[in-house]
């Protein structure tokens, strides 16, 4: 016959007591050696004494304490590292550019989604010039009508900061939900790349038929690569949970989702800096005749070549020839 | 005897199972409204200092107004979409309001979240919330077993609750011995340390209750008598713990 259960309580209170402060001192911050050593073996008793209390006391309020404190002690062992900043460059130099090369397919399949949008666009209004009514904002079709582009004033509304400020939210904000999206089986994903797509294609050649096309291009030229690089990659991040519903192979669809979600969410996190950083360019180099054309041709094509060498080459050396999908664990 | 709750089923390397009581639906919407509350509050807060003090600034300087506008709009967005990632990530799976109601986000095997786990949930986040007013989140966490919203099945992450439990009223059964059992122990030491606070009509009610369970060979008469009186039924109790049965 088991410890009647109130002299257990007795017996073992101090210790559990003890365990809690530990417990307490270690969230707050660093613990002696010593200390650990006891937190250690008091977390061990106290699983035994849960084993024992759940044989034998199951659905008693002891039964309960103890399932929270041992909860609590084993998520503090097995907490990760408190070394993050350690783990943000190694991201950036390894695990970014790996994960993304694991899952080039999705940004292809994103990318080959954006560009139909964009064709499809194009040939409508190419065909049917007046449906630009439906198909081009309002305010940008009153510029155009008036001969100039709508990003020429630009700068005389709001500081090239507030601008950048305003692009790399926006532009953050539409990453975030192509990739977020991905759960209705990619199907949302899908959408926001065909009518980015799409409306890309249709401003374009709208622009086009009124003589502007050059110098929607010169506006684009300079961002345009990095941008439309980062929407087609947070797309892909997005169908990769699509996908990972779809087809979840071995797996039951709940595993198989949740093993793409962490995977697919590094693509669109290790883009915000470059969007940042993009949000600038757009905001100072591209509006107005600053820059020369030339300029900005070349300074996009930097970027952009730039940008792909980095995801295309960085941490190649810390990667065995034959892993597939490697990780980096920022926790 | 409680109910069996759904609970998160988890097996520690050193092979003790536990099983976590997970959140609901009421506790989960109640920390997001508290979050939501404080994030209003520090909104209102930025507002009335840009509106009140920002003009009189910017006639002083006029080249800090944009350095002003740039870093409210940057921090409006900063909060909305990074708040519940920093705070979880900072305060090991919660946020302001899922402190307050003792709930913790884990990962599927009762361990801490990563920072990925936790942007993972964030961001899809906003999906949860379509249409309208996380109309489709809620739905998602009605039909599934174990309250996830959508943010949760792609993260792969459970909310748990953290009971505080007070253990004080076993000194109350330590005297206990022989003739009562261990769950009528407790029964009876969990009646007598809410007995003050209980109505008397509902100290009568679960009085008879614990009287048929406890004794059930006690007399009609007897037990009538014991209930007619909060005192006696009380002392009565107490006298149970460490004693016989009457008659």
């Amino acid at each position: 016959m088991a410890e009647p259960l109130a002299t257990l309580v007795e017996r073992r209170r101090p210790a559990w007591t003890r365990l809690e402060s530990l417990l307490k001192t270690q969230q707050a911050g660093q613990v002696p050696l010593a200390a650990l050593d006891e937190l250690d073996g008091l977390y061990r008793s106290a699983a035994t004494d849960l084993a024992k209390v759940q044989a034998f006391y199951p659905n008693s309020d002891v039964h309960r304490f103890l399932t929270t404190l041992c909860a609590q002690a084993y998520a503090s062992i097995y907490r990760p590292t408190h070394n993050r900043w350690r783990a943000v460059v190694e991201f950036f130099s390894a695990g970014f550019p790996q994960t993304l090369r694991a899952n080039l397919r999705y940004v292809g399949v994103g990318a080959a989604l954006m560009a139909a949008g964009a064709v499809l666009g194009a040939i409508t209004l190419w065909l049917e010039p007046a449906s630009a009514e439906r198909w081009v904002p309002e305010h940008l079709r009153r510029f155009v009508s008036e001969g100039r582009l709508w990003t020429d004033p630009l700068l005389e509304y709001a500081a090239p900061s507030e601008l950048a400020v305003q692009i790399l939210t926006n532009n953050l904000r539409v990453s975030f939900l192509a990739f977020a999206l991905g759960v209705t089986f990619g199907l949302g994903t899908s959408a926001v790349l065909l009518f980015n797509g799409f409306s890309l294609g249709a401003t374009w050649a709208h622009c086009a038929n009124n003589h502007l096309g050059m110098a929607l291009g010169g506006f684009i030229a300079a961002h345009g690569w990095v941008e439309l690089s980062i929407i087609a990659i947070a797309g892909g991040a997005g169908l990769k949970l699509g996908h990972a519903l779809i087809e979840p192979g071995e797996l039951t669809r709940a595993e198989r989702l949740s093993e793409a979600g962490t995977e697919a969410v590094q693509l669109v996190l290790g883009c915000a800096p470059f969007l940042a950083l993009i949000g600038v360019v757009e905001g100072f180099v591209s509006p107005g005749h600053l820059f020369p054309m030339w300029g900005k041709v070349a300074l996009g094509l930097a970027l952009g070549g730039g940008f792909w060498a980095y995801l295309l080459r960085a941490g190649n050396s810390t990667v065995a020839p034959n892993s597939s999908a490697p990780q980096v664990t920022l926790r | 005897m409680r109910a069996e709750s759904p609970a998160l089923k988890v097996v520690t390397p050193e092979r003790v199972a536990m099983s976590l009581p997970l959140a609901g639906i009421g506790s989960r919407a109640l920390a997001y409204s508290i979050d939501l509350t404080l994030l209003f509050i520090v909104f209102m807060a930025m507002y009335f200092a840009y509106t009140l003090v920002g003009p009189s600034v910017f006639e002083l300087l006029e080249s800090l107004s944009t350095v002003l506008k740039v870093t409210f709009a940057l921090l409006t967005f900063v909060l909305l979409w990074a708040y519940w990632t920093v705070s979880e990530v900072v305060m090991n799976g919660q946020t302001v309001g899922k402190r307050w109601l003792k709930i913790r986000v884990v990962r599927a095997d009762g361990t801490p979240i990563g920072f990925f786990e936790s942007a993972v949930r964030n961001l899809v986040r906003a999906v949860d919330f379509l249409p309208f007013l996380y109309i489709g989140g809620l739905l998602v966490m009605l039909f599934d077993a174990k309250h996830r919203r959508l943010g949760d099945l792609v993260a792969g992450t459970v909310l748990v609750r953290e009971e505080a439990v007070d253990l004080s009223h076993y000194a109350l059964v330590k005297s206990a011995q022989g003739t009562l059992d261990s769950t009528a122990a407790e029964l009876i030491t969990h009646f007598l340390s809410r007995f003050d606070g209980l109505e008397s009509q509902a100290r009568r009610a679960l009085g008879a209750q614990l009287l048929a369970q406890v004794d059930p060979a006690l007399e009609a008469e007897a037990q009538r008598a014991l209930l007619s009186s909060d005192q006696a039924l009380k002392d009565y109790l107490q006298s149970r713990l460490s004693g016989p049965a009457r008659g």
